[in-house]
């Protein structure tokens, strides 16, 4: 499938999560509240709040087509992990995940580019529907994963390339932190993420309650999660 | 990079329980909605998907030693896991060993489970006549649905052990008595070919 690795107009500010401004350079800003033009800095040593999602949906699809390349660029960087994330939910594959975060980003900066898209402002809904229906696609094997329309080839060509997944884990890290729980915790983490059973069937699995199941789960998780510092504090606890 | 903060993050066990499908299809197009517009929970899912790979590629290594469940056992060999099984009724002994193909063993211990509350084992490891440890587990994790205790002990970890003897001991514990349920012996040796 042809993909430039990287658009040329893809700048720093676009790989640090801000677009160029829009509008007049240079404009001063009275206070903080009237500098509403995105991008903006009310003071010149802090970073400036990421534009929104809906923010670049809505300039791509007020500008001429394709032309908001670096907006485009971003818009895609940002939801890619997101619709990846929908896809090993509901495809239980990374490479039919990976089908499905260029599928769906694809048609959505179409319609975006085109204006079809009649709220830009709530693109994330937007990608979540186009997201169901392709994975129903995949899921009926009718998928039209291979069909390199004219239509969407000249949006692929000005995408980046699509990310690898996330590196995986330090396996050997993982392994330490899991035998460090105790024997029941340990076993309802392999139950739960390896031979992918609910709660309740654990619970039937192993002669315990469902709830004990959940706080079981909830109380490894935590543990795991310190243990491989992977989630700031609270998040799991 | 910095990421969108949140105002509403989803909680953590929202998150897992999603990931097991254990919502109903309204609350997953609740969590859904949400972080496909929200970089921060987008990326704990995330990590909670990266754990979950994790784990499941541990188990297909060999490489997790625990009690776990016939059903594991039988997903493992379906997915090309080469395990060595020694499956003992009270009162038997075995010889036993890691064979090189081999990327863990398997113990089970089948057992009539129904009316015991609790079952604790005792591992004894005994080289040269003399004990060399001994490890008790209280009220381990039993396969109820199919009446096993089953425990997996990783390759890597099996090959590095010298000849030596394991003495298993089983009791079902309630608030009355100890009762023994089991007594196992394994000759452990070497891979000599």
């Amino acid at each position: 499938m042809p993909r430039t690795s990287a658009h040329d107009s893809r700048t720093d500010h676009a790989r640090r999560g801000r677009v160029p401004r829009t509008g007049p350079a240079g404009s001063p800003c009275a206070g903080p509240g009237l500098c509403v033009t995105l991008g903006a800095v009310p003071h010149a040593e802090s970073e400036p709040p990421p534009i929104p999602d809906a923010e670049l949906a809505r300039r791509i699809a007020a500008r001429p087509a394709g032309s908001a390349t670096v907006e485009e660029a971003e818009l895609y960087r940002r939801l890619a992990p997101r619709v990846r994330l929908y896809g090993l939910k509901h495809l239980r594959s990374e490479a039919a995940a990976a089908d499905l975060v260029q599928h769906v980003l694809v048609l959505a900066i179409e319609k975006l580019r085109t204006g079809q898209v009649r709220e830009p402002e709530r693109i994330a809904s937007f990608v979540l529907s186009t997201a169901r229906l392709v994975a129903r696609d995949f899921r009926r094997a009718t998928a039209r994963r291979h069909e390199d329309s004219a239509l969407l080839a000249g949006v692929i060509e000005t995408m980046p390339a699509a990310e690898a997944p996330p590196e995986p884990l330090d396996l050997d890290r993982l392994r330490r932190c899991l035998d460090a729980l105790a024997e029941r915790d340990r076993t309802v983490i392999v139950l739960s993420f390896y031979d992918e059973r609910t709660s309740g069937q654990i619970a039937r699995q192993l002669g315990l309650t469902e709830g004990n199941v959940r706080v079981i789960r909830h109380r490894a998780l935590a543990q795991l999660h310190r243990c491989l510092e992977l989630a700031p504090a609270g998040s799991w606890s | 990079m910095r990421e969108q903060s949140c105002a509403e993050p989803l909680s953590g066990d929202l998150l897992v329980e999603y990931w097991q499908g254990e919502l109903t299809e309204t609350e997953d197009e609740r969590v859904e909605a949400h972080y496909l517009s929200c970089d921060a929970c987008a990326s704990r899912l995330g990590a909670l998907a990266g754990m979950a790979a994790g784990v499941a590629r541990l188990m297909r290594g060999g490489s997790v030693l625990g009690f776990t469940t016939v059903a594991v056992l039988e997903r493992a060999v379906v997915e090309g896991v080469k395990i060595g099984t020694y499956r003992m009724e009270p009162g038997q002994s075995v010889h036993c060993t890691i064979r090189p193909e081999d990327d863990c063993n398997v113990l089970r211990l089948p057992l009539a489970l129904r009316g015991i509350e609790r079952v604790d084992l005792d591992l004894v490891r005994v080289e040269a006549g003399q004990e060399t440890s001994r490890l008790h587990f209280e009220d381990v994790v039993l396969d109820r649905e199919r009446e096993e205790i089953v425990l997996l002990y990783p390759g890597d970890l099996l090959r590095e052990l010298p000849e030596h003897t394991f003495e298993i001991a089983v009791h079902a514990v309630d608030t009355r008595e100890r009762r023994a349920l089991g007594r196992y012996t394994m000759f452990h040796s070497p891979w000599h070919g």
